[in-house]
């Protein structure tokens, strides 16, 4: 057959895929070998088996060019945007295909995202208005973050990559996080406050462990841990202004 | 299409957690870092009540700490203290690049910083080892 997608150039990889649907006991390994172009994608692939081998195989996916996030998933225990990685790039095989971690699984290679979702909504996220940026306004003079922070399309491969995360579901997570520094940056008229008040706690930005696994996988470069050592920064130097006020009164 | 092998999901729990706290598959150098700065502690948390035990044995009299006097001057005993001098440098050093990055300082080069704490204590440790051994 001809390839699905890329060069006219096919090749053979062998893919080892996750499977559980809801009842099975224990998910279990499938191996694939499917024929795809040289410079294919682990979508293009995973579409492949869909297609010819096997069509009970449950993915997401929608925009294919890293922009909607819904592809996550972990490629040889990385976790990666299946549209834009190269099968060339994972290496000769076989390829270990398996959901985003610390999230539950609903079917395959399909996580529930309802808790990343859930996570991001006190952040309040103000929508930024195109008008605004073509106004003519120096946004990034003001706020240095303002477009990188923008970039975060909530794919979830941080909280997936995160070890505390693993450890603490109650952690508010990278994603979060970036979020709230994002507002906290560019609050639109809203009251960043609450917000800082919100990841200033034990399961907020002081659970970090700081491995920096977040912003290594982030595929839109929005780097969730540097976000949250900068609310780290922020709030400590809140609090070391609110002691010098008190140690003044007091003198 | 092959049915293979079976693997056990990981659920949230304790097993879990261990298991993804220390994993280091496919991981990167702040990972590693983070492993290390845990491994270190746990490691001179040990050696703490090591230290309280030998301490002890001061209560049972000056013929049982001769004993381990003379203990502490075996050359295979003073290897294993040249590590606890490293597990110090690295966990101390590790500890202050945690600091710093923490605080926001120099969060971009948070790699370099690790690089530098691991050489420092590593040219430290060889000095230490030295001079424990007689050598300079």
């Amino acid at each position: 057959m001809a390839p699905e997608s890329g060069t006219a150039v096919s090749r053979t990889w062998r893919l080892r895929v996750s499977r559980w649907r809801p009842g099975d006991a224990h998910p279990h390994f499938d191996d694939f070998e499917v024929g795809v172009g040289a410079d294919a994608t682990l979508l293009d692939a995973l579409r492949r088996v869909r297609s010819h081998h096997d069509r009970s195989l449950t993915l997401r996916y929608s925009c294919c060019h890293a922009s909607c996030g819904t592809c996550g998933m972990r490629a040889n225990g990385r976790e990666v945007l299946a549209c834009v990685t190269r099968l060339a790039d994972l290496g000769p095989g076989p390829i270990l295909v398996e959901p985003l971690g610390n999230a539950r699984v609903e079917h395959d290679l399909v996580v529930d995202m309802r808790d990343l979702y859930v996570s991001l909504e006190p952040a309040g996220r103000p929508l930024v208005r195109q008008d605004s940026v073509l106004a003519g306004q120096d946004e990034t003079a003001a706020s240095p973050g303002f477009f990188r922070y923008e970039d975060c399309i909530e794919c979830g491969l941080c909280l997936s990559a995160c070890p505390v995360a693993a450890t603490d579901p109650l952690y508010l997570g990278p994603a979060a996080l970036a979020a709230a520094w994002r507002v906290t940056q560019e609050p639109r008229g809203g009251d960043p406050e609450p917000v800082l008040a919100w990841v200033d706690d034990e399961q907020g930005c002081w659970r970090c462990h700081a491995s920096f696994e977040c912003s290594e996988a982030c595929p839109s470069g929005v780097d969730p841990a540097g976000a949250t050592m900068a609310l780290r920064r922020e709030l400590t130097r809140r609090e070391l202004g609110r002691l010098t006020r008190l140690g003044r009164r007091a003198r | 299409m092959t049915s293979t092998t079976v693997h056990t999901r990981p659920t949230r729990g304790r097993v879990r957690g261990v298991l993804a706290y220390a994993n280091l598959r496919r991981r990167h150098l702040g990972s590693v870092a983070f492993v290390t700065n845990r491994i270190t502690g746990l490691l001179l948390v040990g050696y703490l009540y090591l230290h309280l035990g030998i301490l002890y044995l001061l209560t049972e009299g000056p013929r049982s700490w001769t004993t381990v006097l003379h203990l502490f001057k075996n050359p295979a005993f003073l290897g294993l203290e040249s590590l606890l001098i490293l597990f110090i440098l690295i966990h101390g050093l590790n500890g202050l690049r945690l600091a710093l990055v923490g605080t926001g300082v120099g969060v971009r080069h948070q790699k370099a910083w690790f690089a530098t704490a691991m050489s420092v204590s590593g040219c430290l440790y060889v000095v230490v080892v030295l001079a424990m051994y007689g050598v300079i």
